[in-house]
């Protein structure tokens, strides 16, 4: 029996119109919503996260460069 | 960041650094979804010495006196982490001679243009530069011919190409 899965076109397009949304609000509105993301992450983990991220893909691409 | 861009206006004022403009995440939430980001990169020239040397100490000592802490390769000021980054090839000279005029709230300061932030993306080339490089195409940010001019001038055809076969098939 083939399994049925739900559609989830409705989310999809729902996403892309807040991001559509966002994109239009004004720069100083964006950089608002920029700041509250930085109050809701710790700032060493971030930046830590980031840096372990960055170095980690670095990692990967001189694997795959090297062989 | 308002008030954070009166203390670097104020280093402009004063001499302690040349021209600036806002580069990185926030430079480019000016232009697509706000991006998340931990500082505040200040793209900049810096006085040079009569020995030939540019420094950041003489932005360091300015802000530290007036109670701004470093932290890491940043230094906090009015609550946002800020890395100065003396311009350091001939696009990001061309990038900051051509920033645009902006007013932030009622603060004037200077924003890179989109075309020049992309080209900046494509010369780093990190997975993350793409992915973001990819938002400005997707909410139409760029005058793809204005990017294509720099993307020539600065020896970067290889890689825009590379990047249109890769990220932008079937969008021209």
């Amino acid at each position: 029996m083939q399994p049925t899965y739900p559609d989830i076109s409705n989310i999809l397009s729902a996403k892309a119109q807040r991001r559509r949304a966002l994109a239009a609000l004004s720069w100083e509105e964006k950089v608002a919503i920029v700041e509250q993301m930085r109050v809701l992450l710790p700032k060493g983990l971030w930046k830590d996260r980031t840096v372990s991220a960055d170095e980690e893909t670095d990692k990967r691409m001189k694997e795959r460069i090297n062989g | 960041m308002e008030r954070t861009l009166a203390v670097i206006n104020q280093l402009e004022q004063e001499g302690i650094i040349g021209r600036y403009a806002i580069g990185g995440a926030v430079a480019a939430t000016r232009y697509i979804e706000p991006v998340q980001t931990y500082d505040l990169d200040i793209f900049v020239v810096l006085p040079v010495s009569p020995s030939g040397l540019i420094s950041t100490t003489p932005i360091y000592a300015y802000l530290t006196q007036r109670g701004y802490t470093p932290q890491g390769e940043c230094i906090v000021i009015e609550g946002w982490p800020v890395q100065f980054l003396p311009v350091y090839n001939k696009l990001t000279e061309e990038a900051l001679a051509q920033a645009i005029d902006v007013e932030f709230g009622s603060m004037p300061t200077r924003v890179l243009s989109a075309e020049h932030l992309a080209a900046i993306m494509l010369q780093t080339g990190r997975p993350k530069d793409h992915a973001r490089l990819v938002q400005f195409f997707e909410f139409d940010a760029l005058d793809q011919a204005v990017l294509e001019d720099i993307v020539v001038r600065h020896g970067l055809t290889s890689r825009w190409e590379d990047f249109r076969r890769r990220f932008l098939s079937g969008n021209g």
